[in-house]
C-alpha cells in the first residue's frame, strides 16, 4: 500500500481461542487481500474481547463461538452494547445452526464456516464492509 | 449390528481433506484404510479427538506426528512452534470433525468438544471401543498421519 | 439462487419519470395557459365593459342635462320677469350646467366626474368613431352657451339682458345639442356591444380550447391506462404461467409471516397439504418440523427481514434445507417420509426488503437414493436369519472354516495396511484382496453359508468395480475396511453360535458321527454342484473317489478343497451342457464330474477333476480375451491353441457372458487355483477334447 494514500483503515479485532486461527485471520488481512483493514487486537475469549473493544474501538470483529470463559454469543451481545455500529462476523465450525443464529440475533452480521480458505474469509470480510469483491 | 458405513467414515476423511486443502493449499492423500489391531490403536505424537454418542457411540480422532504439524504450522504462516500451538492445531482438525459430524448425523447425535492430547490418548485405553477401529492412513507432504473411527461395543441382541 | 432479487412490476417506470409524465405535464400546462389567458382577457374586457356602461349611462345623462339646462334657464327667466323668487331655478341651473360641463369635458379629455349615484366615476376620453366627433361638436355648441349663462348669473342677482341672450342661444341650439349627446350615447352603446361580443367570442374560444385540451388529455390517459393495464395483464399472465409450470414450490413470504397472493401450482403438491394465499407459514411448518427447528426457522426469517445481516453470509444457517417431514402417502396408505429443501432469498423493492422469496423443492428422491445405497450395504450384513444356515453345517467344519477365514481376513487387513506408493500398488492390493475374498466366497458357498457368501459377494462387487478402473486412488480404498469389518463381525457372530451349538451337541450323546474329511468334501461338492446346476437348469452328478483325502496333511487338504470347489464350480457352469444339448450330442442327460484322489508313486498323490462336458473351446477363449480389452485381435490370432487354453489361468479371465453372478463370470477362479497350487509346489495339467471332456490333473507330494 502506498504511503501517499491517506489511510482510512477499518479496525479489525480477532476473537478466537485458537492461536492458529487468530494468526491465520491476521495474515489474510495483512497480506492485502482485504485492503484498508488493520488488525488492532486479538482476544482469546469473550471477556478479553470486551476489554479490548473498549480500548481499541474496532469497526470489525471476527468471532469464534466456542471459547473458554465467555462464549461468542455473550461476547457478541456485549460488544454490540459497547459499540453499536460494530460489524461482527461469526467464524466457527458449523456445530449447531441454532447457536450461530443466536449470535446473529444478538447482532452479528454474517457467518463463515470453519475451515475456510483465505479467499472465503477475505470475501466475507469484504462483504461485511459492503465492498465489491 | 454396530456397523459404520463408508459414507460415515467419509464424513471424517472429508473433514480432514477439506481442512488441509483449505488451510494448507495441499490436499492429504488417503494412503491406506484398514482395521486396527485389537487394543492396539494407531496414534502419533499429537491427537485431536471427539466423542460421539447417539445413533452410535464412539470416538473419532486425528493423530499426527510432530513434524507434520510443524510443517502445517509453516503452511499456516505460523512461526511459533510451541507445544501449545501443535496441540491447538490437532484440536482444530478435530473441531472440524465435530462440525461436519453435527451437520451429517443430525441432532440425534451428541458430539463432544474436541480434546487435544500429546502421546497416547487416555480415551483409547478404554476397552469399550469396538475391537478393530477403522484406521485411515493419510499422507501429506511425505508425512503420515491417521484418522481413526472407533465405534463402541457391539450393539446386537 | 444466491443473489437478492429485485422486483420490477412495470418495466417502463424504470426508464425514467419524465418521458412517462411529459404528456400530462404539457397538457396541464396548456390548460392553465388557456384558462389564464381567458381569465385575463375576460377581466380586461369586463372592466372595459363596465367602463363602457358608465360612459353610456353618463352620455344618457348628458341628453337629459341638456334639456334640463334649457328648462331651468326658462324657469329662471320666467321667475326673474315676474319678480318671483329666482333662487330655486337658479340653483338647479347652476348644478345642471356644472354637471353637464364637467361630464362633457371628461368625455373630451378623460377625467373624473360625479356619477349617477353621486359618487365619483372615471371616464375615458371618447375615441374617434366612438363618439369623439359628437363630443367635439358638442363642445363647440356648449362653450358659447355656457359663457352666456355664466355672464347672466351675477354675484347677487341676474343680468336680464344676458339671461335673454342665453335663453335665445339655448332655444336655438338645444335640439342640436340633444342630438349630439344622443349620438354620443348611441356611439358608446355600439362600442360596448362590440366589446361584449368580443368577450363572448373570447370566452367561447378559450373554453373550446380548454375543452379540446381536456379531451386530448382524457384520450391520452385512457390510452395510457389501457396500455398499462395490458402490460400488467401480460406480466400477470406470465407470472401465472411461471407459477403454474415450475416444479419448485414458489411463494413470497411477507413480514407478517404470511404467504403472499401468488404461489406456484406445485407448492401444495410438494408440501402435501393445502396452501392458500394468506396462510401463516409458520403454522404450516409447525406440523412438519420439530419445535426447535421451527424456532430456528422463525429466527432465520426474522433475521433476513431485519435486513441487518448479510444474506450472502448466513445461507449456511438456514435450518430448512434438507428437511425431513412425515406426510400422508400419496396412495393414502399410511405415512411416509419426504425430504424438502427450502431456499429463502430476500426480495427488494425500492431498496427495502419487501418479501422473502421461498423456493421449496422435494429432494426425497435424491435423499432416498443415498439412503437406499446405504441400506443395501447394510442389509447384506445384517440379516440374522442367514445365520441359521450356519446350523446346517457340521460344527467342526464350520469352526475350521471360521478359523481359516478369520486368518485370511487378517491377512487381507495386513495387505490393506501396507503403505502404498500409488495406483499401481493399490491395483495389486485390490487384485490380491479380490482373490482372497473370492476364495472365501467359494468356500462359504460350498458349505452353504449363504450369509457369508452374500457378504463376500458384496465385497467382491466393490472390488470388481475398483478393478475395472484405470487408476485407483487411496480414496477408493476407503470402502475396503468397511466390508472387511462386516465380515469380521459376521464371523464373530457365527463363532458365538458355533460355541453354543457345540455345547448343545456335546450334551447329546451319539448324535451324528462326524464324517471323515473325504466324505465331507464329497458332500460339500455335491451340494455346491446341485445348487449351481439348479440355477443353471442343468443335471449334474459328482462322483467322488476321496477315500485317501484324510491321509493328506492339513495344508494340502485345505488347498485341494479350495481347488476342488473352484474346479467343480467351473465344471458345472462352463463345462456341463444343458440337458437338451447333451441329448443332441448323444450324451446322458446328467453330466458327471469326477473328483478323485489317488496315490501315484512314492509319497505322491494325483488329484483329478474331470467333467464330461463340452471341453475347453479355444475360439470362445479367444473371443473372451479380445472382449476383455486386454488383447488385440491380431495378438490373439497369433497364439496357438495350447497357449490360448493356458490363458484361462490369467487373472481376470472369464468366458461367462452377461452380469456376473456369484458362481462364475468374475474372471477369478483358475488364477486362484494356480496360485494356491503353486504354494503347495503342486503341478497342474489340463487335458481337454471339445465336446467330450475337460480334465485337470494335479500332482502333489503328500
Amino acid at each position: 500500500m502506498s504511503g501517499a494514500i491517506v489511510k482510512n483503515d477499518m479496525k479489525l479485532m480477532i476473537v478466537d481461542d485458537s492461536n492458529i486461527i487468530r494468526g491465520r485471520i491476521a495474515r489474510v488481512v495483512e497480506t492485502g487481500k482485504i485492503p484498508d483493514v488493520s488488525v488492532v487486537g486479538m482476544a482469546r475469549n469473550g471477556s478479553e474481547a470486551l476489554r479490548l473493544c473498549q480500548e481499541r474501538q474496532p469497526d470489525l470483529v471476527t468471532m469464534d463461538l466456542t471459547m473458554p470463559e465467555m462464549d461468542g454469543i455473550v461476547c457478541t451481545e456485549g460488544l454490540v452494547q459497547i459499540k453499536p455500529d460494530v460489524r461482527i462476523l461469526v467464524v466457527s465450525a458449523l456445530r449447531d445452526k441454532a447457536t450461530a443464529l443466536e449470535a446473529l440475533q444478538k447482532g452479528a452480521l454474517g457467518f463463515v464456516c470453519k475451515p475456510f480458505t483465505d479467499d472465503q474469509l477475505a470475501g466475507a470480510l469484504n462483504e461485511l464492509m459492503e465492498r465489491q469483491t | 449390528m454396530s456397523d459404520i458405513s463408508e459414507e460415515r467414515i467419509r464424513v471424517f476423511t472429508d473433514a480432514v481433506k477439506r481442512y488441509f486443502s483449505q488451510t494448507a493449499g495441499e490436499a492429504v492423500e488417503i494412503d491406506t484404510a484398514f482395521l486396527a489391531e485389537d487394543g492396539n490403536p494407531v496414534y502419533y505424537d499429537y491427537t485431536g479427538l471427539i466423542s460421539i454418542s447417539g445413533g452410535f457411540r464412539g470416538c473419532v480422532y486425528f493423530s499426527a506426528p510432530r513434524v507434520l504439524l510443524r510443517h502445517l504450522l509453516v503452511a499456516h504462516g505460523e512461526a511459533d512452534h510451541r507445544e501449545e500451538n501443535l496441540l491447538d492445531l490437532v484440536g482444530e482438525v478435530a473441531n472440524n470433525f465435530s462440525g461436519n459430524a453435527r451437520e451429517h448425523f443430525g441432532p440425534a447425535f451428541a458430539i463432544s468438544p474436541p480434546v487435544a492430547v500429546k502421546g497416547r490418548p487416555d480415551r483409547l485405553k478404554s476397552d469399550g471401543f469396538r475391537r478393530r477401529p477403522f484406521v485411515i492412513s493419510v499422507t501429506w507432504k511425505a508425512y503420515t498421519a491417521a484418522i481413526a473411527v472407533c465405534v463402541e461395543g457391539a450393539a446386537q441382541a | 439462487m444466491k443473489k437478492e432479487k429485485r422486483s420490477s412490476p412495470d418495466a417502463p417506470a424504470a426508464r425514467g419519470g419524465w418521458s412517462r409524465y411529459r404528456t400530462i405535464v404539457i397538457s396541464v400546462g396548456l390548460f392553465l395557459v388557456f384558462d389564464l389567458g381567458v381569465l385575463i382577457l375576460n377581466f380586461t374586457l369586463s372592466s372595459q365593459i363596465e367602463a363602457d356602461a358608465v360612459a353610456v349611462n353618463l352620455a344618457g345623462r348628458q341628453r337629459m342635462l341638456s334639456q334640463r339646462t334649457v328648462k331651468t334657464l326658462l324657469l329662471t327667466q320666467d321667475a326673474w320677469r315676474n319678480e318671483l323668487d329666482t333662487k330655486p331655478p337658479l340653483e338647479e341651473l347652476k348644478l345642471t350646467v356644472l354637471l353637464f360641463d364637467s361630464t362633457l369635458h371628461a368625455f373630451d379629455r378623460g377625467g373624473q366626474v360625479t356619477g349617477a349615484d353621486g359618487k365619483p366615476a372615471m371616464l375615458a376620453a371618447a375615441q374617434p368613431g366612438s363618439g369623439r366627433e359628437a363630443v367635439t361638436q358638442g363642445l363647440a355648441l356648449w362653450v358659447p352657451y355656457k359663457q352666456l349663462i355664466d355672464t347672466a348669473i351675477l354675484e347677487d342677482g341676474l343680468d336680464g339682458v344676458a339671461l335673454g341672450q342665453a335663453v335665445d342661444y339655448g332655444r336655438a341650439n338645444n335640439l342640436a345639442l340633444l342630438k349630439l349627446m344622443n349620438d354620443l350615447t348611441v356611439a358608446l352603446e355600439k362600442g360596448a356591444a362590440a366589446r361584449a361580443e368580443d368577450l363572448r367570442l373570447i370566452q367561447v374560444g378559450g373554453i373550446s380550447l380548454a375543452l379540446i385540451n381536456f379531451v386530448i388529455i382524457l384520450f391520452h390517459f385512457i390510452r395510457k391506462l389501457g396500455e398499462s393495464d395490458r402490460h400488467i395483464e401480460a406480466a400477470r399472465r406470465e407470472t401465472v404461467e411461471i407459477l403454474d409450470t415450475v416444479n419448485e414450490g414458489l411463494f413470497l413470504l411477507g413480514p407478517d409471516g404470511r404467504i403472499g397472493g401468488q404461489l406456484s401450482a406445485s407448492l401444495p403438491r410438494i408440501l402435501r397439504r393445502a396452501v392458500k394465499p394468506g396462510d401463516d407459514f409458520f403454522a404450516l411448518l409447525k406440523d412438519m418440523v420439530s419445535e426447535s427447528t421451527l424456532r430456528t426457522a422463525r429466527g432465520y426469517v426474522e433475521l433476513l427481514f431485519a435486513g441487518r445481516v448479510k444474506e450472502n453470509l448466513v445461507g449456511d444457517l438456514n435450518p430448512l434445507n434438507r428437511l425431513e417431514i412425515q406426510v400422508e402417502s400419496a396412495t393414502g396408505s399410511g405415512r411416509e417420509t419426504r425430504y424438502l429443501d427450502f431456499q429463502i432469498n430476500r426480495v427488494l423493492a425500492d431498496g427495502m426488503i419487501s418479501h422473502l422469496l421461498v423456493t421449496v423443492s422435494d429432494i426425497t428422491d435424491m435423499v432416498q437414493l443415498q439412503e437406499a445405497l446405504e441400506a443395501a450395504k447394510h442389509r447384506a450384513g445384517s440379516e440374522v436369519g442367514l445365520l441359521m444356515s450356519a446350523l446346517s453345517v457340521h460344527p467342526a467344519e464350520l469352526a475350521g472354516f471360521l478359523h481359516k477365514t478369520e486368518a485370511e481376513l487378517l491377512r487381507i487387513n495386513e495387505q490393506l495396511k501396507q503403505k502404498h506408493a500409488g495406483p499401481v500398488q493399490h491395483q495389486q492390493t485390490v487384485q490380491g484382496v479380490f482373490r482372497s475374498i473370492h476364495a472365501i466366497k467359494g468356500e462359504a458357498a460350498a458349505l452353504g453359508l449363504e450369509s457369508v457368501e452374500l457378504l463376500a459377494h458384496d465385497f467382491e462387487q466393490t472390488l470388481s468395480t475398483l478393478r475395472e478402473r484405470n487408476s485407483i486412488a487411496g480414496d477408493d480404498m476407503l470402502s475396503l475396511p468397511v466390508h472387511l469389518n462386516r465380515l469380521f463381525e459376521h464371523l464373530s457372530l457365527m463363532k458365538g453360535i458355533v460355541d453354543r451349538v457345540a455345547g448343545l451337541q456335546g450334551a447329546m450323546v451319539g448324535a451324528g458321527q462326524p464324517g471323515d474329511a473325504g466324505e465331507s468334501l464329497a458332500r460339500d461338492l455335491q451340494k455346491l454342484a446341485d445348487r449351481i446346476a439348479q440355477v443353471q437348469q442343468k443335471h449334474v452328478r459328482v462322483e467322488a473317489e476321496l477315500g485317501e483325502f484324510a491321509r493328506l496333511p492339513e495344508a494340502a487338504r485345505s488347498v485341494l478343497k479350495d481347488v476342488a470347489i473352484q474346479l467343480v464350480r467351473n465344471a458345472v457352469y462352463h463345462g456341463i451342457e444343458p440337458p437338451n444339448d447333451r441329448v443332441h450330442a448323444a450324451k446322458p442327460e446328467h453330466g458327471s464330474i469326477r473328483v478323485a484322489l489317488h496315490p501315484s508313486g512314492t509319497g505322491m498323490f494325483e488329484f483329478i477333476v474331470r467333467d464330461d462336458g463340452r471341453g475347453l473351446q479355444p475360439q470362445r477363449i479367444r473371443e473372451a480375451l479380445i472382449a476383455s480389452g486386454r488383447y488385440r485381435l491380431e495378438d490373439v490370432s497369433a497364439l496357438d491353441e495350447r497357449t490360448v487354453v493356458m490363458k484361462i489361468f490369467e487373472p481376470g479371465f472369464s468366458t461367462a457372458s452377461g452380469d456376473a453372478d456369484r458362481d462364475a463370470g468374475r474372471g477369478v477362479g483358475l488364477d486362484v487355483v494356480k496360485e494356491r497350487l503353486a504354494g503347495l509346489r503342486a503341478q497342474l495339467k489340463v487335458a481337454t477334447q471339445p465336446g467330450r471332456f475337460t480334465e485337470f490333473r494335479i500332482q502333489l507330494a503328500a
